[in-house]
Order: C-alpha cells, then sequence, then structure tokens
C-alpha cells in the first residue's frame, strides 16, 4: 500500500511528462523521400539497417527508389566478406514474367553484381520504387559492417540510355 | 331550611351582578373615519375595539346592532355621522351615557388613530387617545385593542404591550433547580443552569435570574434544592411575578437517566407542558439532553446544530486533552491527503474544496494520461505501416497519420503537464494552508523554533514534528 502511494506521488510531483519522440527520429523509412538525405533516382537497401544475432540470417532488399522510365538496372553491391556470407539472391520484380532476364554474378568476394531487365507487354518501363532484388547474408562475425552500391551501377531506359543516379543509399549490419 | 337558605343566597348574588352592572357606564362605539384607509379596513378596527372594550368589563356597550338599527331609523349612515352632533343625537336615542368615535388616517408609511369619549348628556369630552403605529396595517389591530382600554381609563395589559413590542409569544419563567436522584446536587445545578440558558436562547421567554429565585427562595426559608412541591414552585412564582414556573427532575436508574420536566401556570396552577427524556450514556451527555428539552418544553423545534450534537455523541474529551490538535498535525495530514489537515482543524468547507478540486485535477491529468496512451498506440499502429510500406503512395499517406497523431499526441502531454503541475500546485497550496488556517489556540505547536543557546552561543533553529 506505501509502494503504491509512493508511486502515486511521484506521478503527482514528477513523472508528470511523457517522452515523445520527435518525427526525424521516427519517421526513418529509407524509401521516404522527404526524410533521407540524398535525392532520387537513386538505389536503396530496404530496410536501411540491419540488427541481427551472430549466425542469423537477414533479407536486404534492393531498390530503385524514385525512377522514372526506368527498363533496365546493373547494380553491384559490395559487403564486408570477413562479417557476412552471402546465401542467396532473390529476383525483386522488376524482371517478371516467366523468362524473366535476372541474373547475378558472385564471384568476386564481397561483392554481388545484378542484371535486372523489365519486360512487360503492358507498358515499356516502370516508375517509382521498384523492387530489384532480395539479398540473403547471414552474419559471420560480431560487428558492424555496412552495404554499399558502387558507382558501377546503372539505370537505363527503354531506348538503353543512362538515367542519372543521384543516390546511393547505404545498408547498416549489426552483428550482436 | 337548607334548601331555603340556597335560594335566597342564589337571589342575593343575582341583585348584586345586576347592581355592579348597572353601576357600570353605558357606552356606544360609531364606527371610526377612515382617512386614506379602507373602508372594510376601519369597519375591522373598529369591530375590534368594541370586542376589547367589551374585555375592560369598565363599561356596558351598546352592541353594534343596536346601533346601525337607530342609525338606519335616523335615516343615517354609520360612516356619515362623523360630527360631535350626530354622535351625541345617536347617542341620546340609544340612551347611552357615553360615545366613542374616532378617526384612523394614513400619512406616508404610517397610521394614526385617535379616539374620543364623550358624555352624551353634556356633551363634555371625558378622555381623548391617539397612537401612531408604523408598518402593516394590521398592526393597528392590537393598537385599537390597547386604546380600548386607554379610552375608558385602564391601563391596558401586559400581554398587549408586549404583542405591541412584538414579543407576543413571550412568557415571564422561572426555573426551580432540578431535583438530583442518583446524581449530586451539583450535577443537577449545573444541568439546571444549562437549561435555563438554553431556554433564555429561544428567545420565547424572559428569565428570572438564579439570583432573584435564591432571594426569594431564601425569604422563605428554603435552602437550594428544598422548594420542589408544586405549591411551593406557584407560590415562589408568584411572589417573582412570573406566568410560568418550571420545575423538574433528574433521576438515574443503572446506566440511564431520566429527566422530568414541568411548566405549569403561576396563576392558575396548571400544566401548560409536560416533558422527559431518557438517555444512555455518560453524565455529560445529559447536557445536550437538556438543552434540547428546553426547547421541547416550549414546544418549539430544538436547533439543527443541537440535533446534530446530540447525534454525534459527546466529545471524549480525555481523548481529546491527550491528543491536542496543532498547526503541524494539520499540515501532515495535508501532506498526505488534500483537505484531510482541514479536516482536522474542523474547516469542512475548506477540507472538502481542496479535496474536490485536488481530485478533479489528478482525474483530467488520469483523463490526458489515458489520451495520451491512446494516441501513442495509434501512432505506433501507423508508423508500423509507415515502416512497412515500400510504395510512395503508401508511405506518404503513413507518414501523414503519424504526423496528425503526433500533433494530438503533444496537444494530450501539454495537458498532462498542466493538470499534473496544477495538482501538484494545489497540494502544495493545501498543505500551506492547512498550517496557517490550522488550530489557532497552538501557537506554540509551531514546527520551527529559533532560539539562541548562551552555552554555544549561537543561534539555534529547532524543527519539532507534533502529531
Amino acid at each position: 500500500m506505501k509502494k503504491i502511494y509512493a508511486i502515486f506521488l511521484i506521478f503527482v510531483f514528477l513523472g508528470c511528462e511523457n517522452d515523445v519522440t520527435g518525427l526525424d527520429d521516427i519517421l526513418d523509412n529509407p524509401l521516404d523521400p522527404n526524410e533521407v538525405d540524398y535525392e532520387v533516382p537513386a538505389f536503396v537497401f530496404y530496410p536501411a539497417q540491419f540488427d541481427v544475432s551472430l549466425g542469423a540470417s537477414f533479407q536486404a532488399e534492393v531498390y530503385a527508389m524514385g525512377a522514372e522510365n526506368l527498363r533496365g538496372v546493373n547494380v553491384v553491391v559490395e559487403y564486408d566478406p570477413n562479417k557476412l556470407a552471402l546465401e542467396n539472391v532473390n529476383n525483386g520484380g522488376l524482371a517478371a514474367g516467366t523468362n524473366p532476364i535476372f541474373f547475378t554474378d558472385t564471384d568476386t568476394p564481397g561483392q554481388v553484381e545484378i542484371v535486372a531487365v523489365y519486360i512487360s507487354s503492358d507498358s515499356a518501363s516502370v516508375d517509382g520504387n521498384i523492387k530489384i532484388a532480395e539479398l540473403v547474408f547471414s552474419t559471420t562475425s560480431i560487428g558492424s559492417s555496412t552495404l554499399d552500391f558502387l558507382q558501377e551501377c546503372e539505370m537505363l531506359d527503354p531506348d538503353d540510355n543512362l538515367i542519372e543516379i543521384k543516390g546511393f543509399a547505404q545498408g547498416v549490419v549489426n552483428a550482436q | 331550611m337548607a334548601m331555603l337558605n340556597k335560594n335566597i343566597s342564589t337571589f342575593i348574588l343575582f341583585i348584586s351582578i345586576l347592581i355592579g352592572q348597572n353601576t357600570k357606564p353605558t357606552v356606544a362605539i360609531l364606527d371610526f373615519e377612515g382617512q386614506g384607509v379602507d373602508a372594510s379596513e376601519v369597519k375591522t378596527l373598529s369591530e375590534r375595539m368594541r370586542t376589547e372594550i367589551g374585555n375592560t368589563n369598565a363599561v356596558r356597550l351598546i352592541e353594534r346592532k343596536a346601533v346601525e338599527k337607530i342609525m338606519m331609523e335616523q335615516g343615517l349612515q354609520q360612516s356619515g355621522c362623523t360630527t360631535d352632533e350626530c354622535a351625541a343625537e345617536v347617542g341620546q336615542l340609544l340612551g347611552v351615557q357615553f360615545m366613542i368615535s374616532g378617526s384612523i388616517g394614513k400619512m406616508g408609511k404610517s397610521y394614526t388613530i385617535d379616539c374620543k369619549m364623550f358624555s352624551v348628556e353634556t356633551g363634555e369630552t371625558v378622555r381623548t387617545k391617539s397612537a401612531t403605529h408604523k408598518g402593516d396595517v394590521s398592526g393597528l389591530l392590537t393598537e385599537m385593542e390597547i386604546l380600548a382600554w386607554e379610552i375608558v381609563g385602564l391601563d391596558a395589559p401586559q400581554r398587549l404591550k408586549l404583542k405591541r413590542a412584538g414579543t407576543d409569544a413571550t412568557r415571564t419563567v422561572a426555573v426551580l433547580d432540578f431535583e438530583g436522584r442518583g446524581i449530586t446536587m451539583q450535577e443537577a445545578q449545573t444541568l439546571t443552569d444549562r437549561f435555563t440558558t438554553s431556554l433564555a436562547s429561544t428567545d420565547k421567554v424572559i428569565m428570572v435570574e438564579r439570583g432573584t429565585m435564591n432571594d426569594v427562595l431564601q425569604e422563605q426559608g428554603f435552602d437550594a434544592g428544598e422548594c420542589t412541591s408544586d405549591e411551593c414552585a406557584a407560590e415562589v412564582g408568584a411572589m417573582l411575578g412570573v406566568e410560568y414556573m418550571i420545575s423538574g427532575s433528574i433521576g438515574k436508574i443503572g446506566n440511564a437517566y431520566t429527566i422530568d420536566a414541568k411548566m405549569f401556570s403561576v396563576s392558575t396552577g396548571a400544566a401548560e407542558s409536560m416533558k422527559n427524556i431518557t438517555y444512555a450514556g455518560a453524565v455529560e451527555g445529559l447536557i445536550i439532553e437538556i438543552e434540547i428539552l428546553a426547547w421541547d418544553i416550549l414546544s418549539l423545534d430544538p436547533p439543527r446544530a443541537l440535533k446534530r450534537k446530540r447525534n454525534q455523541g459527546i466529545p471524549d474529551y480525555s481523548a481529546a486533552g491527550a491528543k491536542r490538535k496543532t498547526k503541524t498535525g494539520a499540515l501532515l495530514r495535508s501532506f498526505v491527503v488534500p483537505g484531510f489537515g482541514q479536516f482536522y482543524s474542523g474547516s469542512k468547507l475548506s477540507a472538502y474544496s481542496f479535496m474536490g478540486v485536488e481530485l478533479a485535477l489528478i482525474g483530467l491529468a488520469f483523463n490526458s494520461q489515458s489520451t495520451f496512451n491512446s494516441l501513442q498506440s495509434d501512432q505506433d499502429a501507423a508508423l508500423a505501416l509507415y515502416d512497412a510500406s515500400t510504395s510512395q503512395a503508401d508511405i506518404e499517406t503513413y507518414a501523414a497519420q503519424v504526423v496528425a497523431i503526433d500533433a494530438d499526441l503533444q496537444a494530450a502531454n501539454d495537458q498532462l503537464m498542466l493538470f499534473s503541475a496544477s495538482a501538484a500546485g494545489l497540494w502544495a497550496l493545501n498543505v500551506i494552508h492547512a498550517f496557517i488556517t490550522g488550530p489557532k489556540d497552538d501557537l506554540a505547536s509551531l514546527p520551527i523554533t529559533v532560539a539562541y543557546d548562551p552555552v554555544k552561543k549561537q543561534t539555534r533553529v529547532q524543527w519539532t514534528v507534533d502529531f
């Protein structure tokens, strides 16, 4: 009873305010152009941060964000092979259909290259946020590492012209 | 022979009554003249004088109907016969010795009555009387009653004078010490004193002081408490010149007490009121009972405070002595529960006010917290959808929701701060108030005392906590 009373008093005299987290801290979707510090079109990891335990697998989705008139991409992702092991690369959806044009190259340690082309009878290209691939990693060592897009990455329109890429987001992996 | 003697006695008595009646002067009263007063009211007032003059037994009054009959025969109306000549003429026709006439006027908010009795035979004015009354017209009824006595040369009775003074219900009363049976004489006297005080507080009786009564009792050769019979009480009452005497007894049977009291008329000896009370409890409780009895015996409703006192019972004096109320006690109680210290000090209104407002503020604070929690849940849900969204449209939709809820959250949080800060402020205020308005009879209970210590040669501050 005394404890309850003490809690009540503390509430009245001290605990009269709630912690309200700022919007900047809670609105952190890497695909939200209003909250990120890079311009579009950009290559983005979704989510932007991965908190995983040692040995556990996680899936990093690769997005072409804010793209317009996109037909195909060539994405090169770099990671720390001492801390992460690439387990699988899945088609994200840009390359759709029964015979999708979706290639990956994982021969170089610490790098994965993805080529995906959009083929559809409805339209020649796509706009907006498009998931290109799903990278499945597992952590092999404790610590932080990053996932980075290399400058060789490309976005192409239906006429095979390069689309200027204005931003490259970074993914952060915290293995505990 | 005895029968004959009785008849003779009756005859003599009848003759003497007739003679007695014949010696009284005969009087007729004309309806008063009204000036600024309603005619029907004037008639009623004139009629009141006729009735009251009959009560004086000083004159033989000619009935109103006889006056009206004569006037009708003369072709006059009472209201029209205002001159002395007319009145004298009517008086002669009625065969009365004296006529009474007068007028009732109104000046502003005051009424005036002028009244005259004059000899029909000589026309000489025998007596004139006048009265002024300020107030309602109904007050003239008493004035007319008093004038009825005064115009025939008599002093108005005390009851009428008291009535005029607005104390018509006032009676003169003397109280004899209650007889104690099973309680000490001092206790009986103390209770009688309290009974007398309570009687006086009704404002319906005029009390004779104990000292005056004791003087009369001593003159009669009685010691205190010896005059207990009705005869003795009536005799003392007559000597004191009071209308009523009250006597009684207080008895103890086992743990119960009985109080019997009787009020009787000194002039007739008839019991006006008899009351009794049975009470079980501490002897101190008799004080409240006897106070209530004082009201009961006058057929008055006791004051609410007295009834409440009876319901609450007698205070525990020993406990009160052991636990003296202090300002610090009030302060600490109010610190624990707002208003509790004020209750302790007896300021119920303040206590309820502090409690009520404090509860209201705490309730509002809780309500704000509840609203905040609810909004927080809504925001978490919207945030989860926002985080899970990958399409631009969904991101914008859920981001807008999060922003909107955030504004409400801020508002709820501000309200929470306001109400809880107010509650805390009021709590502190209530503590200060409890201390300041705490029991005033204990200034020594100030929790902080400052004194110079001559040994250590320094001023010392001492904090005392006293529950």
